[in-house]
Order: C-alpha cells, then sequence, then structure tokens
C-alpha cells in the first residue's frame, strides 16, 4: 500500500530536484552574463529577490489553473521550491570568485566561459554540494505540502487520507517515512562528494 | 628598451594613499630584488604593473607600448597558494597546456627537467592540499616557466623555501632566466636578502617612499 506512494513521492522530487540544480545552474550563468549596468540596478535584485520568497504552496492555486492536477504540476512546485536556493548560492559563487583566482584567470587569457567552468565553479565544490543539499531538503519540503493539496498519490495525499481516517500512528508513519527517504537522499550526496571531493582534508 | 615604466602613478586603496607620484623603470632582461617593509606597497606596485590593480593617476608602459589589461606576458606570482587545489599537479599542466595560448610551449621532457631541478618530480600527483609551503611555492615557480612569461614578479615566493635549497636554486633559475631574457622581479621582507646571486638592482623601498606618510 506505501509502495507505490512512496514511488510517486521520489520519483517527483528526484526529477523536480534534478532541474532545479539545472535551472538554477542557468539562471544563475544567465544573470552573472548580463552587463554590470543591470546586475547592479537596485529595481532588477528587488524583482529577482522578492520571487524567491513566496513559499511555493502559495503557487498551488495558479499552477492548478494552468496545468491541472498532474506529474509536470507537482515537479513545477517542486523546482519553484528547489531551484531558488542552488540558483542563489550559484550567483555567489561566481560573482565571489577568489582574487587570486580571477588574477591568474585573466592573466591565462581564459574566455568568461572557460573561467567560469574550470576556475569559479571548481574552486567552490563544497558550496556547490551545500547548495545542492540545501536545495534537496527544499524539494522535499515542497512535494509534500503539494501532495497534501493537490494530488492523487504521494505520502502527502497518504497524510491527507491518513487524517481524514483520524489514523494519527498511520500519519506518524507516513512522516517518518517522509525522513527516511530524505535522509537516504542526503547520505547519498555525502558520499558522493566525499568521493568527488578527496583532496579535501578532513 | 624597458620592461615596464611608471611614470608619476598614484594609487589610492578606500581614499588611503598607497603610492603617490611615484616614477619607476626597468630594463628587458633584468633580475632585480625589491625589498623593504611589508605595508610599504611592493605588492601594490606589482599587481599595477601586472594590470590586477587600477591606478587612479599617471603613466604605465609595457614593453614601451600602453598596456591596462591582464596579458600571459606579465605574470603575478601571488604570496597566496593559487595552484588548483581540485587538480594535482600534472593534471594542471595538461590544462595550462590545453586552454593557455603559449606561443612555444614546453615539450614533455623539459617540463620533467624542471620539475626535477625544483625538486618536485615525485610529487607531480599530489594535490595541492597534500604538500608543504615549500613544495607549493615551487610548484608555482615550475608554472611560471611553463606560461614562459616576458615579465614575472614573485611576491615572496622564495620566503617559504629553506635556505639551503633557495641557495641551491637560484644561480639555476637566474641561468634560465638570463637564457630566455625574461625579466624578473623578486619581492622579498626585509630580513631576507641571501639569494647566493647578484640582482641587477637591488632596490630598498623603505628608503623609496611610495607615500610620504
Amino acid at each position: 500500500m506505501w509502495f507505490e506512494h512512496i514511488l510517486a513521492s521520489n520519483t517527483r522530487v528526484l526529477i523536480g530536484w534534478g532541474l532545479s540544480l539545472l535551472i538554477g545552474l542557468i539562471l544563475a550563468l544567465l544573470r552573472y552574463y548580463l552587463p554590470k549596468i543591470v546586475q547592479r540596478n537596485y529595481l532588477f535584485n528587488l524583482l529577482v529577490d522578492l520571487i524567491k520568497f513566496p513559499p511555493p504552496i502559495a503557487w498551488i492555486p495558479f499552477v492548478i489553473l494552468l496545468f491541472g492536477i498532474s506529474f509536470w504540476s507537482a515537479v513545477l512546485i517542486v523546482i519553484v521550491g528547489g531551484m531558488p536556493p542552488f540558483f542563489t548560492a550559484m550567483y555567489d559563487i561566481l560573482i565571489h570568485t577568489e582574487e587570486r583566482y580571477r588574477n591568474l584567470a585573466a592573466t591565462l587569457q581564459l574566455k568568461k566561459i572557460k573561467s567560469v567552468f574550470f576556475v569559479s565553479l571548481p574552486s567552490q565544490w563544497s558550496r556547490i554540494y551545500t547548495g545542492a543539499r540545501v536545495s534537496l531538503g527544499m524539494c522535499w519540503m515542497s512535494i509534500v505540502a503539494c501532495e497534501m493539496i493537490s494530488s492523487q498519490s504521494g505520502l502527502g495525499y497518504l497524510i491527507q487520507i491518513h487524517r481524514i481516517d483520524l489514523s494519527y500512528e498511520l500519519v506518524l508513519t507516513d512522516i517518518l517515512i517522509i525522513a527516511v527517504c530524505g535522509y537516504v537522499m542526503n547520505q547519498l550526496l555525502l558520499i558522493v562528494e566525499k568521493k568527488h571531493l578527496s583532496w579535501r582534508q578532513a | 628598451m624597458n620592461a615596464f615604466e611608471v611614470k608619476n602613478i598614484s594609487f589610492l586603496y578606500k581614499d588611503k594613499k598607497v603610492i603617490n607620484n611615484f616614477s619607476l623603470t626597468q630594463k628587458i632582461g633584468d633580475v632585480v630584488l625589491w625589498s623593504g617593509p611589508s605595508g610599504g606597497g611592493k605588492t601594490s606596485l606589482a599587481k599595477i604593473i601586472c594590470s590586477h590593480l587600477k591606478i587612479n593617476s599617471g603613466e604605465i608602459k609595457f614593453f614601451d607600448k600602453e598596456s591596462l589589461s591582464p596579458a600571459l606576458s606579465k605574470l603575478y606570482v601571488c604570496h597566496e597558494n593559487d595552484l588548483f587545489e581540485w587538480q594535482t599537479f600534472s593534471q594542471h599542466i595538461k590544462f595550462l597546456l590545453n586552454n593557455v595560448k603559449i606561443a612555444s610551449p614546453l615539450t614533455a621532457v623539459e617540463i620533467q627537467k624542471y620539475s626535477e631541478l625544483l625538486e618536485i618530480s615525485h610529487l607531480m600527483n599530489m594535490y595541492p592540499s597534500q604538500i608543504s609551503m615549500g613544495e607549493t611555492r615551487r610548484f608555482q615557480i615550475l608554472r611560471s616557466l611553463i606560461l614562459k612569461s616576458d615579465f614575472i614578479v614573485f611576491d615572496e615566493t622564495f620566503a617559504a623555501l629553506d635556505s639551503e635549497l633557495k641557495k641551491r636554486l637560484m644561480p639555476k633559475l637566474l641561468e634560465i632566466w638570463k637564457k630566455h631574457k625574461t625579466t624578473v622581479v623578486i619581492i622579498s621582507h626585509e630580513a631576507d636578502k641571501n639569494f647566493n646571486v647578484t640582482f641587477d638592482q637591488a632596490l630598498d623601498f623603505s628608503s623609496l617612499l611610495l607615500n610620504d606618510k
């Protein structure tokens, strides 16, 4: 009985999270490539920053209105929650590349795109992983909220069903399953990070 | 011909005058020592010549030309560890040879020869976090030889080397620089003057008064 709901939530989170990272990176690059005068424009930054604050759940009425109750509308809600933290981390890395690396990249005459992918980003791998983990947490938060309101499957939906049945012990089980799923994903990411960044000292 | 010529330059850092109305020239191929107490503006001057800092007034010529943007021909070897911590040194060399336009790159044999000279050939597959400060500095020196810049500033690069090694290395490095007509500035703090070579010129910045405090 739980299996299909666990599968449904995990699929949504994984796809939504993957797209969050991809879109977050692309948007950060686009913002970084804007002319300096736009990047420093108060109004532009106000708009970019304001849009990050409403929680994903606030967008559900619009998502249902536009896309109905479907797999992709759930993924969209996950992206609304998971993308901003990764976007913020990526843009921050791009504009705050350490001076020693910035100077070296300039001397080596690397093109902007090369200095982004070969110098700025790799110099901050730890922060990239941290950003990805924060994003993963937001994805789980978003999907459960979304499933509680607008879904016919998933662990959030199950919580609603069990609540209506007044089976609070089952609601607790659902919460525990969500915790375990999130924890396992987080640990797997930590293992990948440790393997990848083997040069880092403990 | 001069490698660089700075004329009446002034440089402010957060409204504080670091360099005030200062002029200096250096001939091509000269190897010069800059010494003096820290905070005297040596590093700022080096970064200005290598176009990492912008001056507030004055004139800079590099190889008799106006030159305001960074270029491979002017290398500033910084006093921090700027090796790529995510690459072993052999990966780093491969990255440089693949992505930097060097006129006539060194062959693998020549690189091997230089790394033996610098006594780091056994460390090529190590990450920067796994080697000592002195070894890091020698990798930065090897990189400067690979990049073949016409003008190189070594900012405190030799300070972290132990004195015996430094005495062994300097004559050999001087020979390489002279052979390739490389113009070199070695920045060193006051206590550290024993290089076992004769410099074309030794400037003491404590008497040069970069700024009139």
